[in-house]
This record gives C-alpha cells, sequence and structure tokens, in this order.
C-alpha cells in the first residue's frame, strides 16, 4: 500500500506541474472570462438575473466545452513523450502500467478539478443542469472520458501528439460549427459532446452520454493494448 | 539573390517533409469527410435560405478557413520544435547560411505543404456545387475565394505557430491557439466580451468576404460577421494579417538566436 503511495507520488513528479495546471488554466480562463462577461452585463443591463445567468453559462461551457478537449490534448501529450522511453522498456515494470498510471493519476486530477467546480456551482446556485443528481455529473465526466481516450490513443495510433491533437482540435470547434448536421443524424447525435450547452431537454441526453462514457472506456482500453506493443512505441513520426 | 538557392532548398525540403507526415492526411482526410458530409446534407436542405451560387462557393470557402486553418495552425506547431528534438540545431548552425533563410524556407515549405489537403478538400466541394449546377463558371470564383480567404489565414496561422513554439510549451500553445481561434470567430452581434470578428485583424476575414465578394448576412442573428466593407478596406484586411505574420516571424527569428546564442554561452 505505502509502495503504491510513495509510486503514485513519483509519477505526479513526473508529470510535471506543467501538465497539472492546465485544467486549473481553463478554469481560471473560464470564469476569467465569464466575470468579464457579467461585469459588461451588469454596466449595461444592470440586470443581476442576466449576469447570474452569464456566470452560470460559464460554469456550464468551462466543465462540458473547455475542460474535456484540454484533458484530452494533455493526455495525448503524456501518453506519448516520454524522454526515457527506451530504458522504461528496459525495466522489470512493464511500461504500460507505467503510463496507464501516469494517465489514470492525470484523469483524476482533472475529474477532480471539474467535480470541485461543479459542486461549488450547485452549492451557490450557478447549476443550470437541470437533471437529477447524480446523473447530471454526467455533463462533464462523459466528454471528459470520450476526450482523454480519444487523445491518447490517437497519439499513439498515429505515433504523433500533434496529429491526435490536431483531429481533437478540429474536432472541438468542428462540432460547434456542424452543430446542426450532428444534431440532425441520429447516429451523430449520440456523439455529440457539447449536448447540454446547445440541447439540454433532448430527450436522447443520456443515451449520448452513455454513449460518450462507453466510446471513451473503449477508446482507453485501445490505449492500453497499444501501449504493449514496444516496436510500435519506439518509432515516432518525423 | 545571394541565398536564393539555400531558400529554395529549404523550402523544398520542409515541402517534402511536410506533405509525407501521415498527420496531415490522415487528420485532414477524417475531418475533410465530415465537412464534406455536413455541406451535402446542407444542399440537400429544402429550406436552404435563398442565396446565389456565387454565395454558395464563397460559404464553402468561409467554412473551410474556419476549420481547416484551425488545423493547419496545430499541425505546424511541431516543426520547429523538430529541429530541437532531433539536435539538428548544432549541426545547421555551423552551415554556412544565416538562420532567417533556413526559418523562412521552413516557413514556406510547410505552410504551403499544409494548403495541398486543404485545397484538396475545398476542390472536392466545389466539385459538388458545379455538378450540382451543372455550372463550370464558378471555377474563377472559387480560385479567387481560395487566395483570398483561405491562403492568407493559413500563412498568418503558421508564422505564429513556428514563432510562439520558440517560447511556448507545445501543449499549452494548442490550448491557447484555439481559445484565440475560437474567441476571434465568436459572433459580435449582442455579445458581452469584446472579439477580433469582423476587424482588420480577423483570421475569418469577415471584411475580405463583403468587400470582394458582396455577401449579405443570410438571417438577421448573423449580421455581426457581415461588416460594412470596400475593396479596399478587403485588402487592407489582408495585408494586415501577412504584416502580423511577418512581425511574429521577426519576434521568432530574435527569440531563436537570443536561445543560440545563451545555448552556446552555456556550452
Amino acid at each position: 500500500m505505502r509502495k503504491g503511495v510513495t509510486r503514485a507520488r513519483y509519477e505526479l513528479r513526473t508529470l510535471g506541474p506543467s501538465v497539472l495546471a492546465l485544467p486549473p488554466l481553463v478554469v481560471a480562463i473560464f470564469l476569467g472570462v465569464s466575470l468579464l462577461a457579467a461585469y459588461n452585463d451588469a454596466h449595461v443591463s444592470q440586470s443581476a438575473a442576466l449576469v447570474h445567468h452569464d456566470l452560470a453559462a460559464g460554469v456550464l461551457y468551462l466543465l462540458e466545452f473547455g475542460i474535456p478537449p484540454v484533458a484530452g490534448l494533455a493526455a495525448s501529450q503524456l501518453i506519448a513523450h516520454d524522454p526515457a522511453k527506451e530504458l522504461h522498456l528496459a525495466v522489470v515494470r512493464p511500461y504500460r502500467r507505467t503510463m496507464l498510471l501516469r494517465l489514470s493519476l492525470f484523469g483524476l486530477w482533472t475529474l477532480l478539478v471539474a467535480a470541485a467546480v461543479s459542486i461549488a456551482a450547485s452549492r451557490t446556485g450557478y447549476w443550470l443542469v437541470t437533471r437529477q443528481a447524480p446523473q447530471d455529473q454526467l455533463t462533464w465526466l462523459a466528454p471528459a472520458v470520450w476526450c482523454i481516450g480519444l487523445g491518447a490513443v490517437l497519439a499513439l495510433a498515429l505515433r504523433s501528439t500533434v496529429a491526435s491533437s490536431t483531429i481533437l482540435g478540429m474536432l472541438w470547434l468542428g462540432e460547434l460549427l456542424l452543430r446542426d448536421y450532428f444534431l440532425g443524424n441520429a447516429a451523430l447525435q449520440k456523439v455529440f459532446l457539447f449536448l447540454t450547452i446547445v440541447e439540454p431537454q433532448a430527450a436522447y441526453w443520456l443515451a449520448n452520454r452513455l454513449t460518450l462514457v462507453g466510446m471513451g472506456l473503449v477508446l482507453l482500453a485501445g490505449t492500453a493494448l497499444l501501449l504493449r506493443n514496444n516496436e510500435w512505441l519506439l518509432g515516432q513520426e518525423a | 539573390m545571394r541565398f536564393a538557392h539555400v531558400i529554395a532548398g529549404a523550402v523544398r525540403y520542409e515541402l517534402a517533409m511536410q506533405l509525407r507526415r501521415r498527420a496531415l492526411w490522415i487528420g485532414y482526410l477524417l475531418l475533410g469527410a465530415l465537412l464534406s458530409a455536413a455541406f451535402d446534407s446542407v444542399l440537400r436542405t429544402p429550406n436552404l435560405p435563398d442565396s446565389s451560387r456565387a454565395t454558395s462557393v464563397v460559404s464553402w470557402a468561409v467554412t473551410c478557413n474556419f476549420l481547416l486553418t484551425l488545423g493547419a495552425g496545430l499541425l505546424l506547431a511541431d516543426r520547429y520544435r523538430r529541429d530541437r528534438e532531433t539536435r539538428v540545431f548544432e549541426l545547421l548552425r555551423t552551415a554556412p547560411a544565416p538562420d532567417w533563410v533556413r526559418l523562412g524556407g521552413k516557413y514556406v515549405g510547410a505552410v504551403s505543404a499544409t494548403l495541398l489537403p486543404i485545397l484538396i478538400i475545398y476542390l472536392a466541394g466545389v466539385a459538388r456545387l458545379i455538378l450540382l449546377w451543372r455550372d463550370a463558371t464558378l471555377l474563377p470564383l472559387a480560385a479567387s475565394a481560395f487566395v483570398a480567404l483561405i491562403v492568407p489565414p493559413v500563412f498568418f496561422v503558421g508564422a505564429f505557430s513556428l514563432a510562439c513554439m520558440t517560447v511556448l510549451w507545445q501543449p499549452l500553445y494548442m490550448f491557447l491557439f484555439v481559445g484565440y481561434w475560437l474567441w476571434t470567430s465568436l459572433n459580435p452581434t449582442g455579445l458581452a466580451i469584446p472579439t477580433l470578428t469582423s476587424t482588420l485583424l480577423a483570421p475569418g476575414e469577415q471584411l475580405v468576404v463583403t468587400g470582394y465578394f458582396g455577401l449579405a448576412a443570410p438571417y438577421p442573428q448573423d449580421v455581426g460577421f457581415y461588416p460594412q466593407s470596400s475593396a479596399a478596406l478587403a485588402t487592407l484586411n489582408i495585408l494586415a494579417l501577412l504584416a502580423c505574420a511577418a512581425c511574429a516571424l521577426l519576434g521568432g527569428l530574435l527569440i531563436h538566436r537570443f536561445l543560440a546564442e545563451r545555448e552556446g554561452a552555456a556550452g
């Protein structure tokens, strides 16, 4: 048990403050922009209800639109980039276990940050999601698991962090641009990441969330499988 | 020009290297398929707003610019860092060609190569429109829309992707870039926070869309994307983007020199 905690502490140090700082950075940026919008509203319209709504919408955007893709970008970076990869592959402890531990620790940290924000928002009345608890927590959990899984598996499958991040980035804004297309298609509406923001009362909301969680878990299983292939891991795109 | 052959060599090398990246083709293939399917479904919509054929071509160019230029910026983010990771910086520093020549060649070559898949996706959409209406006279308009609406923004983001990566950590740059892209593409109508949309610094080139191509807002809520403009303002929009790109490259070059000197002193 103690050995496990020491190991987890060591891997957290290996992840470094830069990766761990990304989720809190997103929180700071989204809350900062929401506060600016609320400040502007307070001076322009002087409507307390509008200010309250803007702040609550900012929290929803942060949790469903902000944190998940950034977590995906960080996951693709940490799973594919280890400067001592060759050394790791030569030691007794399988490389796969080390990387999965790192990914789990980062995933856990992201979920902790998101959960803290959602709990704080619901306690203070800034929670716009009308679904019952704990189902409402799928608002951020489902896209976060999906993005982390996709970022990690693409970084390994394409052997390029940049390729993985590019696909994730284009999907991120592409889903917003093509939202009518996604929502109008019976299959694609189940994988639309930002459903709570765009269509909060959709009848297929729960199906969408569960599909995203299921796909995310499959993608994470794919990540674990790819981590078994040492020869594949050693090659990298030019 | 004294270094013309070096620039040509760097351009050729970077162009070939970027074109041979699987990431470039797989990324654009996935998004191109999604974008084309969505475009096709829009064309099949029975209650499509009454728009002319020319408007459809320009709107397709605007859509490609929004999504595919974002991808270009992300894909170009590792071109500078790669030289550092493969440790060829020290080797290149011993060559007689100056660093600005190499950086310039890298910029032109890598950005030009990234434009190729964008051009292919764009042409696929244009071909769909031409086949739909059996009207090949749209081709010159399509070519000018590509040159005016897609090429300058790709060179703009490409310059920042090279320059910013001299100092920024890659995931942080990517996150900030996607955030910037979203912010600069927001609909300014009724928006509380300021945005670059419809200004001279907008890579979405809304001033070019109205200034050169004369488009008007199809829906009242989109009026912020269609500012009053003229041919002169449109030209200024493009020049402002290219000037920003030049400044970014210059900044990147100065940082690169500073880092090289510091590393030299440390060594």
